[in-house]
């Protein structure tokens, strides 16, 4: 009930992200995939059924807050959040320069799986935003470890216990 | 060892039941097009109220950043708007005397009362996360008297698209002329030649069907609507051409480059009836 009711905190914080973004740079959108950020973080601390279910309900929500066909964003969060728990759960990625590594080849991960299934369904080129989703990977590493390394910092400064 | 081998085939149990509920979605989605289906139906009756209400509550913590805190910078903005509003009025009151040449008074005053009261002031409380070119999602659903085919203009009045459906109550997704998957009959002003205009899914759009034999048809010139595809009246802005090339088929390859900004969409307006006459 715990862990439901921090990952919904995260997902609020994610719309927060996801709102203030859209206001001040709205290309900034394609950059940074917030939804996947809230996955990664909880990779971290989670095994990977749990990251799998997080990672598509944000799929979903995304899907939800999107056009095209819903479940397909879904897939590609399932998957890449599995991947991320499963890869925690055996590598040390708590240093800044490894969450970078780690956010980063799962984001592209994931990209590749939705383009492909975009590609599949559409026979269509993928939306590239004038080009801004291919930087998807290194803006969401980016802001994603620095985010991550913030939280572990506080909690650290605080004793907020971690699981 | 052996709990550690059942814990990760577990997992990949419970992977594939996952994959294979989406798959199902996709399944139920894809013979439907744009319409959603029940489930998606669902998830966005649940998440697009918190996406407004987390975009309500940004705009208030904005707004009071602007009350409170930012008087200085307001001043010098409202000098400016005020000396605009001045401008509009004089070119307001200078229009409506020319009009009057063309109608009576009455008449012009007549169409000024049918026009102010449907035309739907609205905020975007979203953008499309898989491909902002597409549509997004606007504070105002069925309560608001909110319909498909409404026109959407941002505030210069340029074309911004149309009410794709509403989500719920207070919620609807509009549809953006960036958007490849449908077409807006469209005219480039002072001239006959109609064609079909539609998104190329990156920002910019595509005018179709315009004879490579067509003359007239240069760098910089506005597209307007042409009104025959009976959804969106006349003479509403869209954009201005920005390449056109010959080529070996029957038509030009012309790109437009649509007026409306998506930093300045904060504010759109929807017109909630049929002024297809008015302009």
């Amino acid at each position: 009930m715990r862990d439901i009711t921090r990952a919904a905190a995260a997902l609020c914080f994610a719309f927060v992200c996801l709102t203030l973004l859209e206001r001040f740079n709205p290309a900034a959108v394609h950059v940074i995939n917030v939804l996947s950020l809230v996955v990664f973080y909880f990779a971290i601390r989670k095994d990977e059924v749990f990251c799998a279910v997080l990672g598509m309900f944000c799929g979903l929500i995304q899907d939800s807050l999107s056009m095209g066909v819903f479940g397909v964003s879904g897939i590609a969060k399932t998957l890449s959040g599995f991947a991320a728990g499963f890869i925690a759960r055996r590598i040390n990625v708590l240093s800044i320069r490894r969450n970078f590594l780690f956010i980063f080849f799962l984001t592209t991960f994931e990209l590749v799986i939705w383009a492909l299934l975009h590609a599949f369904l559409f026979s269509d080129t993928i939306p590239s935003g004038r080009g801004l989703i291919f930087f998807q990977p290194l803006g969401t590493a980016f802001c994603g470890s620095l985010l991550i390394h913030l939280i572990n910092t506080i909690q650290k400064s605080f004793g907020i216990g971690r699981d | 060892m052996n709990e550690h081998s059942g814990k990760k085939n577990k997992a990949f149990v419970v992977l594939s039941l996952l994959l294979f509920i989406q798959i199902i979605l996709i399944s139920l989605q894809v013979p439907l097009g744009d319409e959603s289906n029940y489930f998606k139906k669902t998830v966005s009756a649940l998440t697009t109220p918190v996406k407004h209400g987390v975009s309500a509550i940004i705009r208030g913590v904005g707004s009071f950043w602007d009350h409170y805190f930012s008087f200085r910078f307001r001043t010098r903005e409202y000098a400016l708007i005020s000396d605009r509003l001045l401008l509009l009025k004089q070119e307001n009151l200078f229009l409506k005397n020319r009009l009057k040449k063309f109608e009576s008074e009455e008449e012009i005053r007549e169409s000024l009362l049918h026009l102010y009261p449907n035309l739907l002031i609205v905020r975007v409380i979203g953008l499309d996360l898989n491909n902002s070119f597409r549509s997004l999602i606007i504070d105002r659903g069925t309560l608001d008297g909110i319909r498909k085919d409404m026109v959407v203009l941002d505030k210069n009045g340029y074309l911004v698209g149309r009410i794709l459906r509403p989500l719920s109550f207070k919620e609807s997704r509009v549809q953006l002329i960036t958007d490849t998957e449908w077409g807006i009959g469209a005219t480039t002003e002072n001239s006959d030649m109609f064609g079909i205009l539609s998104g190329d899914g990156e920002g910019r759009c595509d005018l179709k069907y315009i004879l490579n034999t067509a003359p007239d048809i240069e760098l910089g010139q506005m597209i307007i609507t042409s009104g025959q595809d009976e959804v969106f009246p006349k003479n509403i802005p869209i954009g201005r051409i920005t390449q056109v090339d010959q080529t070996e088929m029957l038509h030009k390859r012309i790109k437009v480059l649509p007026f409306f900004r998506f930093r300045d969409i904060g504010r759109l307006v929807v017109i909630t009836d049929d002024l297809k006459d008015f302009y």
